[in-house]
């Protein structure tokens, strides 16, 4: 197991952003974590590398608490990116090269070169979607086991966006034992390269499982079907997402299985039609 | 571990340059009396400031746990204040007596570590780095300055050590206070 996380609790003055959620996230995983705004997705990755320390619960890494020797084997790309003002992107090589035991030089040159770092300029000038890739090739060069990237792909243009999911899971894909835990709302590119996700609102999760067994289990129905044995998830326009093991309805894709849970019964149609 | 402590130096040195190098000026003087205002502004700027700033997810991303940064970021200001110390020391006004200089420099690291534990113990409390710290200043000032040998708290005073070891032992206690209180709660306000 990479992460296991136990019963967390954390609460921000009188307001509680996890409540009691578990986790278990196995080793050579794409892990997504989903959720809206305001989930609770990047306090649950600050607590996974120690930066927030909650109320209660336990958060386990290779099957240990966190220390020094453990978050050598990982990395993080936070929401904020790399922001040590007067850093340069060789200041940044130098700093995570000396930290980090695995480092792998030939790596990082490979993505230096491809994406045309422009290593002696300070990374504050750098553009969002550069400062992603650098943070990305820092994470990867370093060869770390498990690697944390909150919201990898947002503000960024459609084609760096393409090159970061196809390098995550080539990451994946080409090496054993790697796992990487991703936090997003872009639902359409978690589908492309996660194998198992965790859908977290308000601080709760909702609903945790690998994107094809979640598939198994759940169906759609129309409006007018029969509703079969199992439990009402979500309303989706005109359809109904049914917890169920009977065969009946067609299969859910990923985007429905996650709109299902996150938009719950509660159906909102501001504009319908009239019929006069 | 010493590549960590390199790292952190280099990390620090890199995003704090300005502001080490005015205390720095100042910091040269070998006479506790004169730094002291700068020791306290140095000790607000370490690891107070960055939380403070919410600067901190910077460095807890790297392989570094909650106590090693304490550790780490006081031992980066400690170093500051004795390099300035001895070179102070050393060039520009010396040569000084053997027991004066080891006295204001234990006087330095002691007064240093007090400010540091005060800071980071109001910051992780959620009030400010400096404000409330320089509260505590004044006030420290003022309660030590009221009947010295009669008065318990002159001889705890960060500001007047009127015994060094009572001192020390009391910027111990504010020191393993605040390095409690980090960890328990996490590199947030």
């Amino acid at each position: 197991m990479s992460v296991s996380i136990k019963n967390l609790t954390k609460r921000f003055g009188s307001k509680r952003v996890l409540n009691d959620i578990s986790i278990e996230i196995k080793s050579g995983e794409i892990f997504a974590l989903i959720g809206p705004n305001g989930a609770g997705k990047t306090t649950t990755l600050r607590t996974i590398f120690g930066e927030i320390k909650p109320e209660a619960g336990e958060v386990n890494v290779f099957g240990k608490s966190l220390s020094s020797k453990v978050k050598e084997k990982m990395t993080v790309m936070p929401e904020e990116r790399l922001t040590f003002s007067r850093f340069s992107g060789e200041d940044y090589h130098d700093l995570w090269s000396k930290l980090y035991p695995g480092w792998n030089e030939k790596i990082f040159s490979s993505f230096a070169n491809h994406f045309n770092f422009n290593l002696e300029d300070k990374v504050a000038t750098y553009s969002m979607g550069m400062k992603t890739l650098l943070n990305l090739a820092l994470c990867m060069s370093a060869s770390s086991d498990l690697i944390l990237l909150d919201e990898p792909t947002q503000n960024l243009d459609p084609v760096i966006r393409s090159e970061i999911l196809k390098v995550i899971k080539n990451y994946i894909e080409d090496q054993e034992n790697k796992t990487i835990v991703i936090s997003s709302h872009e639902i359409y590119e978690l589908e492309e390269v996660a194998t198992s996700f965790a859908i977290i609102k308000e601080g709760e999760i909702l609903y945790a499982d690998t994107i094809d067994r979640s598939k198994e289990k759940h169906r759609i129905i129309n409006s007018g079907e029969k509703i079969p044995a199992g439990e009402v998830v979500g309303i989706i326009e005109n359809e109904t997402l049914i917890r169920t093991n009977e065969d009946v309805g067609r299969y859910p894709n990923f985007k429905e299985i996650v709109l299902g849970y996150l938009q719950g019964k509660k159906e909102f149609i501001p504009f319908q039609k009239r019929i006069i | 571990m010493l590549k960590r402590i390199e790292a952190f130096y280099m990390k620090e040195f890199s995003e704090k340059a300005g502001r080490l190098f005015v205390f720095s000026l100042f910091l040269l003087v070998p006479d506790f009396g004169f730094k002291t205002i700068f020791i306290f502004l140095l000790a607000t700027s370490m690891l107070a400031w960055d939380v403070q700033q919410k600067r901190t997810v910077n460095i807890m991303i790297l392989p570094y746990t909650l106590s090693e940064v304490f550790l780490i970021s006081w031992l980066f200001m400690v170093s500051i204040v004795t390099i300035t110390h001895f070179i102070g020391a050393a060039v520009p006004f010396g040569p000084l007596s053997v027991t004066y200089l080891w006295t204001a420099w234990l006087n330095s690291i002691i007064f240093a570590t007090a400010y540091y534990s005060i800071a980071m113990i109001f910051v992780t409390s959620g009030m400010d780095n400096f404000g409330m710290p320089f509260l505590v200043l004044i006030g420290d000032w003022i309660l030590s300055s009221i009947g010295s040998y009669r008065n318990f708290y002159w001889y705890i005073s960060p500001v007047s050590q009127g015994n060094i070891f009572a001192a020390a032992t009391f910027a111990f206690v504010l020191f393993a206070t605040a390095l409690y209180l980090f960890v328990k709660k996490g590199a947030t306000k």
